[in-house]
């Protein structure tokens, strides 16, 4: 205390010494300036850190805006993994078996289907492209599933298939926000943001919402994809590497011990609560559980992102390659963040984007071997949940941001080198599974060439919906004042698709 | 004469109909501002009153080309259309009378100027009404005040919906078509605001019809007019409901063409009319049936959370109205025994307990077994051995036991065997997972998961294409 002391004393010395007439003159203009403004900014945010969950009210959100809520109803899941393919994989080589293309294969595309549409990179009248993988039933629920993914066949008992999504973005950032903020604009908080705010996290030693990369590069869109929009940011999502040290500058400094930094971190907490106390913005108290979190993070972040832990088994199943940045490291590591209690861990692989345009982007070359990068890993991490009675109560959904065409790409009009496929936003596989789903089934249906669906049809504003019901939310009335208005994460939209819930 | 001329004209009505306002409040000041020499502004006023009758009966004109033009109906102009007219007529006897008598302070001319002021301002109010909604005014008024006055008469229905056990039962009219008409169509065809004179809250008036004529053919039921107009696209102008008001979903436009395939019956029961219960099934009310017990207990006093909150338990509600909890030792993993003895006067509210991680012995068994709403125990990676589980046989709501990495024999699991709740046991990892055949696991009365899953390796694992 005496330190703290000494420090306010002199804080408030260096500041006196400053304080000039022409501070006065300063404060005069635009303190005056800043009465004339307020009645104009008034309403603009009325209780910022206190969810707007049915009337609830809670003042230790003030001072730590991590602790956990109880949901307004049931939930089904307290956790979920989201496995985002950026670049999104083609659903007719994986999911959506469609003999009727493999009849039309280098047939013109009907002109009909193409009327006033816009695709990214397809112009004129492109060929149909028949599946260029082998399709089979599997499991009881005798779900299509190519041999593009042998290891994930096997499990597919345990998921609910959503067939026909459709997006209104056929770019890949644009799409990626709406995606995963319900926007297809930046500004808007993640999903992963809304549900840690709405529910704080469990486990007070680690951060509420992890994101793990792979594939070599982050999503098109940046951060955004996790940041917290208008939320406060401390709901965004902690991004780890899965090579290396998880976090940055984890481990102390040489010569330094750990009371020392506990000591060092109290007292910038209390000259930023003494900040907090004088403006009173929320920022501050982010700032102050930031520094608290860090601390804590120091010992049990290390341990949770530890694979080599696990026993030999476990990266067998897996298929991990550690050391490296992979994406099998990555599903093992989301089932012990889980297992620890992490709210929502959001894993992207990147690399999804097959065009054509090289060995790598060729739906029948670099797309399998893509497929090989996350079949074991996906198939191992859904047994792994379910051998720990994890899956009774972790939602896990897989999908990309968009589909893709049933046309061969023909990129400037011309025929390409190798076979691949255009942006589609019409329809799109995904698929949910574990805590309150209805698994081994399937919704939704696309038509003879995968182009549209004719049955069940699902926007991402649905997906969303369907997801904050397995968290016990009601979508339409889990809101967050900004600007003088109320906002969802669903907007004004969104159906609960109940088809698929258990 | 181009056939644009008459709807242009008759929709400068509303740009029209100002002139004779502005022009006979004019007069009307004219006449009555003068204080001594009432005569004073006589020419004036003349030519005040000869203006206002002139543009009255101009606005009067373009106001019945408006009408003509656009197919208003009868009923919902009629008052402003009469008494527009009379606007006008007395607008020309006041400015007769002012010509006669040479005189504004006539009697008969007050009683004129009164009738003329009150004429204009309810005509202009009706007419304000038809353009922007008999609401439009009262809307903003204190919700109070507009029901002290009977302002508010918008009728609000609940979405509609089935009971999932009884929809059998359910009148396919009254209980299915007429919610789903009263949904999506009432706002606008209802008693008080009919538009096409088409009302759409009963039987009798459905059958009934609008200005087109009936709106369901009982010998072609699916040309009915009322379903062909809800299947048009959205863009098109004779879509119904219009575009910018809210859309039926598509399983509610199913009913009602299967209502009318059913032979548009008033009396017929959703069982009787033999439509398939996947046309129903979106509407059905899940009875959620939560696993967890139903319980008539006081919600906890704030206190008591505080408390074991600060001894580093995490304890929360299920969810924000159900009074039963969870309580783990996520951030409290060196807790032993004697730390849950706090719990004590909080037993009977935890459903959910988790003691992973924690330093619990087989010694605290007991005290778990007074824990009479627990739903789900968790204890995994711990010490527990399970030498005394006979004891959570009294646990009658216990449904899901996790034991993963815990020291748990196959013997002391058997104790649990006829378990009168208990459905499933996760033992990945344990002793039990290792020492014998899972065959003689399904003889037990709940699941046992032993996990141990492995997926063989192929040869297509490591193949680079």
């Amino acid at each position: 205390m005496k330190r703290l002391e000494n420090l306010l004393t002199e804080l408030h010395r260096t500041q006196l010494e400053k304080q000039t007439r022409r501070h006065f003159l300063l404060d005069c203009v635009s303190k005056m300036g800043g009465l004339a403004l307020a009645p104009l900014l008034f309403g603009c945010e009325t209780n910022p850190g206190v969810p707007k969950v049915q009337g609830l009210q809670l003042s230790d959100r003030d001072l730590n805006p991590l602790s956990p809520l109880p949901p307004p109803y049931f939930a089904k899941a307290k956790s979920v993994i989201y496995l985002h393919m950026a670049g999104s994989p083609s659903q007719l080589e994986l999911f959506d078996f469609k003999p009727e293309l493999v009849k039309y294969n280098n047939q013109p595309c009907p002109e009909s289907l193409l009327e006033g549409r816009k695709f990214a990179f397809i112009r004129g009248v492109p060929n149909l492209l028949g599946p260029q993988s082998n399709f089979a039933q599997h499991g009881e629920s005798g779900a299509w599933v190519s041999d593009y993914l042998p290891h994930f066949s096997k499990v597919v008992d345990e998921v609910a298939f959503l067939k026909a999504v459709h997006t209104d973005q056929f770019n890949h950032g644009p799409a990626q926000l709406f995606m995963q903020t319900g926007s297809p604009r930046l500004g808007r908080p993640s999903l992963g943001s809304w549900v840690t705010y709405g529910l704080g996290t469990e486990n007070q030693n680690l951060p509420g919402f992890v994101v793990l990369t792979s594939g070599g590069k982050t999503p098109d869109a940046g951060k955004s994809v996790w940041g917290s929009g208008f939320l406060p940011s401390v709901y965004q999502g902690v991004q780890c590497r899965s090579k290396g040290d998880p976090v940055l500058y984890l481990e102390d400094p040489k010569g330094i011990n750990r009371d020392l930094k506990k000591t060092l971190v109290s007292s910038i907490n209390e000259v930023n609560k003494a900040e907090f106390e004088a403006f009173g913005d929320p920022e501050t108290l982010a700032r102050i559980n930031q520094y608290e979190m860090a601390y804590r993070m120091q010992i049990e972040v290390p341990n949770v992102m530890k694979i080599n832990d696990e026993p030999e088994s476990i990266h067998q199943l897996y298929g991990t390659k550690p050391g490296e940045e992979a994406f099998a490291n990555n599903c093992l590591l989301a089932r012990k963040l889980v297992e620890k209690g992490v709210r929502f861990v959001q894993l992207y692989d990147w690399g999804w984007d097959s065009h054509g345009t090289d060995h790598d982007t060729a739906i029948d070359l670099g797309l399998r071997n893509k497929c090989n990068e996350i079949d074991r890993p996906i198939a191992a991490l859904l047994l792994d949940l379910k051998q720990r009675g994890l899956l009774e109560d972790t939602l896990v959904v897989w999908g990309g941001e968009f589909g893709r065409t049933p046309m061969q790409e023909n990129r400037e009009g011309k025929t390409m080198g190798f076979k691949g496929r255009d942006h589609h936003v019409d329809a799109f596989t995904m698929w949910m599974a574990g805590a309150g789903i209805k698994s081994g089934t399937s919704y939704g249906q696309t038509d003879d060439f995968g182009f549209s669906g004719v049955e069940g049809k699902v926007s991402v504003h649905d997906v969303h919906a369907t997801i904050l019901q397995v968290l016990g939310f009601d979508h339409e009335k889990f809101t967050y004042d900004f600007q003088g208005r109320p906002f969802r994460l669903t907007d004004v939209e969104g159906e609960i698709i109940r088809d698929i819930l258990a | 004469m181009p056939l644009f001329i008459f709807p242009l004209i008759g929709r400068f009505h509303p740009l029209i109909v100002h002139l004779p306002i502005g022009f006979i409040l004019f007069a009307l000041i004219l006449m009555y501002y003068p204080r001594k020499d009432k005569n004073l502004l006589l020419p004036t006023v003349q030519f005040a009153l000869l203006l206002s009758t002139l543009t009255a009966f101009f606005a009067c004109i373009t106001g019945i080309i408006l009408y003509n033009q656009e197919g208003y109906a009868f009923d919902t102009i009629q008052n402003h259309l009469i008494l527009g007219i009379l606007t006008a007529l007395t607008c020309l006897s006041l400015y007769l009378l002012v010509k006669k008598y040479q005189s504004t302070s006539n009697p008969k001319i007050h009683i004129g100027s009164a009738i003329l002021f009150l004429s204009l301002t309810i005509t202009g109010h009706l007419g304000g009404n038809l353009t922007h909604g008999e609401t439009y005014l009262t809307e903003v008024l204190p919700e109070g005040v507009q029901e002290t006055f009977g302002f508010k008469i918008q009728e609000q229905f609940e979405p509609f919906s089935i009971d999932a056990d009884a929809w059998e039962q359910a009148l396919f009219f009254d209980e299915v078509v007429q919610p789903i008409l009263n949904q999506n169509c009432r706002s606008c065809h209802n008693e008080k605001n009919s538009k096409g004179d088409l009302i759409l809250t009963s039987k009798e008036s459905l059958l009934e019809g609008g200005k087109n004529g009936e709106v369901i053919f009982h010998k072609t039921p699916l040309e009915s007019e009322l379903i062909k107009r809800m299947l048009l696209p959205l863009d098109h102008e004779d879509h119904m409901p219009p575009k910018e008001k809210r859309q039926p979903v598509e399983a509610e436009v199913a009913l009602i063409i299967a209502w009318l395939h059913a032979g548009t019956s008033f009396e017929e029961t959703l069982g009787q009319s033999g439509i398939s219960v996947d046309l129903v099934s979106s509407f059905f009310v899940k009875n959620e049936t939560s696993i967890y017990p139903e319980v008539q207990l006081e919600p906890l006093e704030e206190d008591v959370f505080k408390e074991l909150k600060g001894k580093g338990f995490f304890i929360e509600k299920l969810s924000v109205t159900f009074p039963l909890l969870k309580v783990s030792t996520i951030n409290f993993t060196n807790a032993e025994n004697q730390d849950l003895e706090s719990l004590e006067p909080i037993l009977a509210y935890i459903t959910i307990l988790d003691l992973s991680l924690s330093n619990v012995t087989d010694d605290i068994i007991p005290l778990i077994g007074k824990m009479e709403n627990l739903t789900v125990l968790k204890l995994n990676e711990t010490k527990i051995e399970g030498q005394n589980f006979e004891i959570l046989k009294g646990n009658a709501h216990l449904i899901q036991l996790h034991l993963t990495k815990s020291m748990v024999n196959r013997d002391n699991l058997g104790k649990l065997n006829s378990h009168p709740s208990l459905q499933k046991v996760f033992a990945y990892e344990t002793p039990l997972a290792k020492e014998i055949n899972v065959e003689k696991l399904k003889e037990l009365s709940f699941k046992v998961e032993v996990g141990n899953f492995e997926l063989p390796s192929l040869p297509t694992d490591r193949m680079k294409y």
